[in-house]
């Protein structure tokens, strides 16, 4: 072995987790070579300095302030369990979840209104004779079932209501086509 | 090899009886929880100084990383050692106090207390060792710790450090080396 080598694992050595062969070696070095040695030893006499000043005394009161911080952060946690499940939402979420959220239901509301405005009809519940020509859903129904609801102007009042209850890809493409055009 | 002795077994803490009191206290009892505090206290202040460098900081990390203890237990399954999961929160809170800016920067010595003449020396020497192990990388400083403070396996500072074997021979090495070096420079 070369002193890079063996100095490679003294530290290995100094904790006892050198293989009998290493260890054998690493020996069989030493005893040759005075720099090594001299190394070793130098790292022996540097752990003892660290080991002799690596503790502490902890300050009197530790526990208390501790067992303190603890009931505090219990108590805390109990409140916050009791809280309004939607104060905790509300809390959970962080501006820029707000700003989202926010963002996208204005974007649905608009879409809504947009929808609404532009005459686009809502045929599915007309044909079924749950509303007449003009009506309106509730926004909830349309948020339950957006594509129940989508549908071309001309169904609405103009032309036959056909029973159907499915709608071809054609067909919803072309009324994403009038809504977005 | 070296015989695996665990530090709870170290501690004197019988491996029966620590599953019992964090059994007591995931149950809410509040007297487990202080037993559990004063038989870890000493281990987590002193593992949070040696990466710190600073007592009150220290002692801030270790409160905290029981704190953060107290709120988990229940998901401490305990397919790990007790103390092995305590030790990498307290790394864990002692390396993000580090990154705050507002972290309390007091020099090595000035924590000292006064001391007599017959201690000044041995005073010296503890300053110039805090200040050499303040001057390494904190990774190595943390693995020294572990290993020099507590005498932990290589398998112990794997699993609190979540790194190879092989990188705990490896960075060991270099830390021992490092603080040599420093060290040396230092007391001449």
């Amino acid at each position: 072995m070369r002193c890079k080598e063996v100095r490679s694992l003294f530290s290995t050595l100094m904790d006892g987790e050198l293989c009998a062969e290493d260890k054998s070696s690493v020996e069989d070095h030493l005893c040759g070579c005075r720099a090594c040695q001299a190394g070793l030893d130098e790292l022996v006499h540097s752990r003892e300095a660290l080991r002799s000043h690596l503790s502490l005394r902890v300050s009197h009161g530790f526990e208390g302030r501790v067992l303190q911080a603890i009931g505090q952060a219990a108590g805390e946690s109990t409140c916050a369990a009791r809280r309004p499940m939607l104060e905790a939402l509300i809390d959970f979420m962080q501006p820029g979840w707000r700003q989202i959220a926010a963002s996208v239901a204005g974007a649905l509301l608009l879409l809504y209104v947009t929808c609404a405005a532009a005459g686009l009809g809502f045929g599915s519940a007309v044909r079924s004779g749950r509303a007449e020509p003009g009506w309106l859903p509730e926004p909830q129904m349309v948020l339950e079932e957006p594509y129940r609801y989508f549908w071309y102007r001309g169904w609405r009042s103009d032309e036959q209501p056909q029973k159907r209850t499915h709608r071809s890809s054609e067909e919803i493409e072309r009324c994403f086509d009038v809504i977005f055009s | 090899m070296a015989t695996l002795v665990t530090l709870s077994e170290r501690c004197g803490v019988d491996k029966g009886h620590e599953h019992a009191l964090l059994q007591r206290c995931r149950a809410g009892d509040a007297g487990a929880y202080a037993e559990l505090l004063c038989l870890y206290r000493d281990k987590a202040v002193n593992l949070a100084y040696g990466i710190l460098g600073n007592p009150a900081d220290a002692e801030d990390a270790a409160q905290e990383a029981f704190i953060r203890v107290f709120k988990n237990l229940r998901s401490f399954r305990g397919e790990a050692a007790f103390f092995s999961w305590l030790y990498r929160i307290v790394v864990n809170v002692s390396i993000e106090m580090l990154r705050r800016p507002s972290r309390r920067e007091v020099p090595c010595g000035t924590q000292l207390h006064a001391r007599t003449d017959a201690e000044s020396e041995e005073t010296e020497r503890g300053v110039n060792v805090r200040s050499v192990l303040a001057a390494l990388p904190v990774h190595l400083r943390a693995i020294l710790v572990l290993r020099e403070a507590d005498e932990l396996s290589y398998a112990e500072i794997a699993g609190i450090l979540d790194i190879p074997l092989g990188t705990v021979r490896s960075r060991l090495s270099a830390a021992r080396e490092a603080f040599r070096r420093k060290y040396r420079e230092m007391v001449g």
